[in-house]
């Protein structure tokens, strides 16, 4: 039984945003129909995008060379 | 049109939502509404030219903040009423062919602060119970848009299968006084025989009772019970166990392998829960050619059949791909 087998988690949700957000922004606006549209970025970015699939080399997908692309 | 209809046989709520009939399905690749918008180029959901992770309220929601009245009157045994709740899509990049199994750990690590976010956000509105996150991948799924991305229910009521695993959940705490989560990952690791993967505070494994040949589960070790309770190494650790799960997927038959994702967090909507989130994808493949259909026994009486032995999968699984740190 691990330590927190015992706990019992019975408050509401409470916002921790700020741990989650750290770096990370999140720009709200509206599309022309009214629907929620939310942009996240960071001030860095990751993705080094990957070639698109034709232009890969061949492919060992599990080499540590097969990152980095965008999610 | 959208309202909830109850189940009156079943004790469950059905959506109805005729206007999804319309919606977008497989477009050409230079009409993908997940795109960002080029200049001269049809316009996407996206009004931009670039961005990193979008979220938006889908066009074609099961689910509406502002739902319309129901079309028909409800029974006492048979209520009606508005569809209340949210949809949206997350949009993974805006790189229409790239993939969550080619993208780094950083930015997988992203995708789940998102997650996390969206969980924040959506479960502190009150009429919301339960945040479901999930994933389609592959036409044999039922995907319309292969431009990645995944999606987000905000429930108005706890969906059947959160609220017979927060039964469990109870049932167990009240005989036992641990977590079930905790305990039944405890036994699958000191087993070892359907564990497919370990990273730094989580296992995958392939469940003792998986209901389909190559399911696998994600726990974090630790109890937590919603994503935004994980800590950063947390985080990193689950972004690796995703990325290597799904390179193991990949490397099984040699194809992106098509799977649901469902994400199983603790209900939003206050009151005594216990849940362990987990993480739970179901490929529907069985081999190579060939897929399982949840026929008779499955749709008809709710008995799951596997063709498998989950030790047998798992042990294909940990075979093939990467292991820990090689899928960084």
């Amino acid at each position: 039984m691990t330590w927190a087998a015992t706990v019992r988690h019975n408050r509401p949700m409470e916002p921790k945003e700020d741990r989650l957000r750290r770096d990370m922004h999140v720009e709200r606006t509206r599309l022309e129909d009214g629907r929620a549209l939310l942009l996240y970025s960071w001030p860095v970015r990751t993705d080094a995008v990957a070639a698109p699939p034709s232009e890969q080399p061949a492919l060992d997908p599990w080499s540590p060379d097969a990152g980095p692309a965008d999610v | 049109m959208s309202e909830l209809r109850w189940n009156a046989l079943l004790g469950e709520w059905t959506i109805t939502a005729t206007h999804r009939q319309d919606r977008t399905f497989l477009p050409p690749r230079d009409f993908c509404p997940l795109c960002p918008t080029r200049p001269g180029r049809t316009p996407t959901e996206i009004p931009r030219e670039e961005f990193e992770i979008a979220v938006f309220e889908n066009r074609f929601p099961s689910l509406e903040s502002q739902p319309p009245e129901p079309a028909v009157d409800g029974t006492d045994l048979s209520p009606v009423r508005p569809a209340l709740g949210v949809c949206e899509v997350i949009v993974y990049s805006p790189h229409h062919d790239a993939t969550l199994t080619g993208s780094s750990v950083e930015a997988i690590e992203r995708l789940i602060t998102v997650w996390s976010h969206r969980t924040l956000e959506l479960g502190a509105r009150p009429e919301v119970d339960y945040v479901f996150i999930f994933e389609n991948r592959g036409e044999a799924i039922g995907v319309t848009l292969h431009h990645p991305h995944g999606q987000v229910y905000a429930y108005p009521f706890l969906p059947p299968v959160a609220a017979r695993e927060t039964a469990e959940a109870r049932r167990h705490r009240e005989r036992h006084g641990t977590c079930l989560g905790c305990v039944l990952a405890d036994e699958e690791r000191a087993d070892g025989r359907r564990t497919v993967l370990e990273t730094p505070g989580w296992r995958g494994g392939v469940p003792f009772a998986a209901r389909w040949p190559y399911e696998v589960h994600l726990a974090p070790i630790r109890h937590v019970g919603w994503l935004h309770e994980l800590e950063a190494e947390e985080r990193s650790g689950l972004a690796l166990a995703l990325k290597t799960l799904l390179l193991k997927y990949d490397a099984l038959f040699g194809f992106p392998l098509p799977y649901i994702m469902a994400i199983h967090q603790r209900p939003t909507g206050g009151g005594d829960h216990d849940d362990h989130l987990h993480f739970e994808f179901y490929p529907p493949n069985r081999t190579e050619t060939k897929l399982k259909y949840l026929a008779g026994s499955e749709a008809g009486a709710g008995a799951f059949i596997n063709d498998t032995l989950p030790e047998e999968t798992a042990a294909r699984l940990r075979s093939v791909g990467p292991t820990g740190e090689a899928a960084r």
